[in-house]
């Protein structure tokens, strides 16, 4: 066991700690994160052990740099001693049934190189222990305006998947599905079906590099969208079946069609297109897995409606799909990751198809 | 024996059963008896008493203040690979200098069957504990001992 000096205390000034989970452990704790009653995080650090006695470094990391060391963004070595809040840190050590027996506080700068971790370990990120808690990292620059529009694509996609897992898409009535009908209304329309306590709130925002997004949400449902962006950015899932169904509408010039009939089936322009409509609906919901395409046209009471809604919906994903694969958003691990792979039935396959890309519309329907 | 008695009879036959049976949700559920041949950290001299005892016993206590004590502590640490075990060791050797001197610095090839205890579900890591039976002897169930690099 090392000799520390530094200044011994009676009794550990840090009080109500709580422990939040392990970072990283082998049978016994390694790394542990604690909870402060007044906000921020304490990690307990493992650094010597003899047969009666161990040694925990204690100190004090921001959230932020707390929540970029949980979800492996950045090195132990980066956080130990480098990114501590304080000047010090605490060395506790613990006799058998882990009593406390010497505290003491030690300069950050005369902590034995022993004690401090090597270059490059990371956590491995871990699903988050709070079930109804969403938080996402951001990173890089974000200009306020992007933020914001990060914050509404993710709350719009919930909702959706919301509706659709969990009751069915509502009857969108008679709002015309065609250019001018805003994202808001439809993001509205879906909300009414979602009972209060099961909405996606932002509850806390961190504007910095690194900072973060915490959200109330059910998080079954907000983990099933972190999987379809990861699988939109990683293997392109479902962007050739978008991109058809887009070219498609816009050739056809369907979203000018003038009156709400032409998709009732009275218009006679209509009916030619109902047939391709409703088979590249059903691709791109394929494709989408989680997404049962079939019920949602059938629920959306037309096919015209449902393969707004779906694009709609793809293209928010895409967007949030673009901002993970520039690595300026991270999602936490989904809690029942088992469970997601399941209702996605099998992994996704990507289709790439760099030709005839649409660029990205505008926030109508 | 284990995997085919009732709870009480598998409990009978675990070594640290009274600490064990003391530790909420311990062993898991999930953990059954089963043969596998598996790779465990070890100090080079086989007979090493640290080889054959869980972290809970070899420096007891070994938790920070105020940590739920866990299950894990009670169970002996396995990979299900080699490769998973030399990944997860030259990973976690980095955090603490103490590290190897704790766990050892060879891994050694061990055949498990259903009489030497229940074992967890693997991790993504390749990592289960043995929650041992009074007659497990790691050094009798070992085959290949090698140095890790």
């Amino acid at each position: 066991m090392i000799k520390l000096d530094g200044i011994l205390l009676d009794r550990l000034p840090v009080e109500g700690l709580t422990w939040y989970r392990d970072l990283i452990s082998f049978g016994t704790p390694i790394l542990s994160e604690y909870s402060h009653p007044k906000g921020g995080s304490f990690l307990y650090f493992w650094c010597d052990s003899n047969q009666t006695i161990t040694r925990w470094m204690l100190a004090r990391v921001s959230e932020a740099t707390a929540l970029r060391l949980r979800n492996g963004l950045i090195p132990l070595h980066l956080v130990l001693p480098k990114a501590v809040e304080d000047d010090f840190v605490y060395f506790v050590d613990c006799g058998e049934d882990a009593k406390v027996s010497v505290i003491r506080l030690l300069d950050c700068n005369a902590i034995p190189s022993a004690y401090k971790p090597k270059l490059g370990v990371f956590v491995h990120p871990q699903p988050d222990t709070e079930a109804d808690s969403f938080v996402v990292v951001l990173d890089g620059n974000w200009e306020g305006e992007k933020l914001f529009e990060f914050e509404k694509n993710i709350r719009y996609c919930y909702s959706f998947m919301y509706s659709h897992l969990r009751h069915g898409i509502p009857d969108f009535g008679t709002l015309p599905f065609r250019g001018g009908f805003s994202g808001y209304h439809a993001n509205n329309i879906l909300l009414k079906e979602i009972p209060h306590k099961d909405r996606m709130w932002l509850t806390a925002l961190h504007y910095s590099s690194p900072g973060f997004m915490r959200f109330d949400a059910v998080r079954e449902i907000a983990d099933s969208i972190a999987y379809l962006v990861k699988s939109v950015a990683e293997h392109k899932t479902g962007e050739t079946e978008y991109t058809l169904l887009s070219a498609y509408i816009k050739q056809n010039q369907l979203r000018k069609l003038d009156s709400l009939e032409s998709f009732a089936g009275i218009n006679s322009d209509w009916i030619e297109h109902e047939g391709p409509i409703r088979s590249m609906t059903l691709d791109l919901g394929r494709q989408l897995r989680i997404v049962d395409a079939e019920s949602l046209v059938e629920l959306t009471n037309g096919v015209f409606k449902a393969a707004q809604l779906l694009r709609w919906f793809y293209r928010r994903i895409q967007d949030m799909a673009k901002q993970f694969k520039l690595k300026y958003v991270y999602f936490p691990p989904a809690i029942d990751q088992a469970k997601l792979l399941q209702e996605f039935n099998a992994p996704m396959l990507g289709v790439a198809d760099d030709g005839n890309k649409l660029t990205s519309e505008d926030d109508s329907i | 024996m284990f995997g085919c008695g009732t709870n009480a009879r598998k409990f009978e036959m675990m070594r640290f059963a009274t600490e064990i049976l003391r530790t909420p949700f311990c062993p898991p559920a999930e953990a059954i008896a089963r043969k596998r041949i598996a790779f465990r950290f070890v100090q080079e001299d086989l007979d090493h008493p640290n080889n054959n005892l869980p972290p809970a016993v070899i420096i007891p206590g070994r938790f920070p203040p105020g940590h739920p004590k866990h299950c894990d502590s009670w169970g002996l640490s396995f990979f299900t690979t080699q490769e998973h075990a030399i990944t997860f060791y030259s990973r976690i050797s980095r955090t603490s200098a103490r590290f190897a001197e704790t766990v050892g610095t060879h891994v050694a090839t061990v055949q498990l069957n259903e009489h030497h205890g229940l074992q967890t579900n693997p991790n993504a890591d390749g990592h289960f504990n043995l929650f041992q039976s009074k007659d497990f002897e790691l050094s009798k169930q070992s085959s290949e001992v090698a140095l890790i690099q």
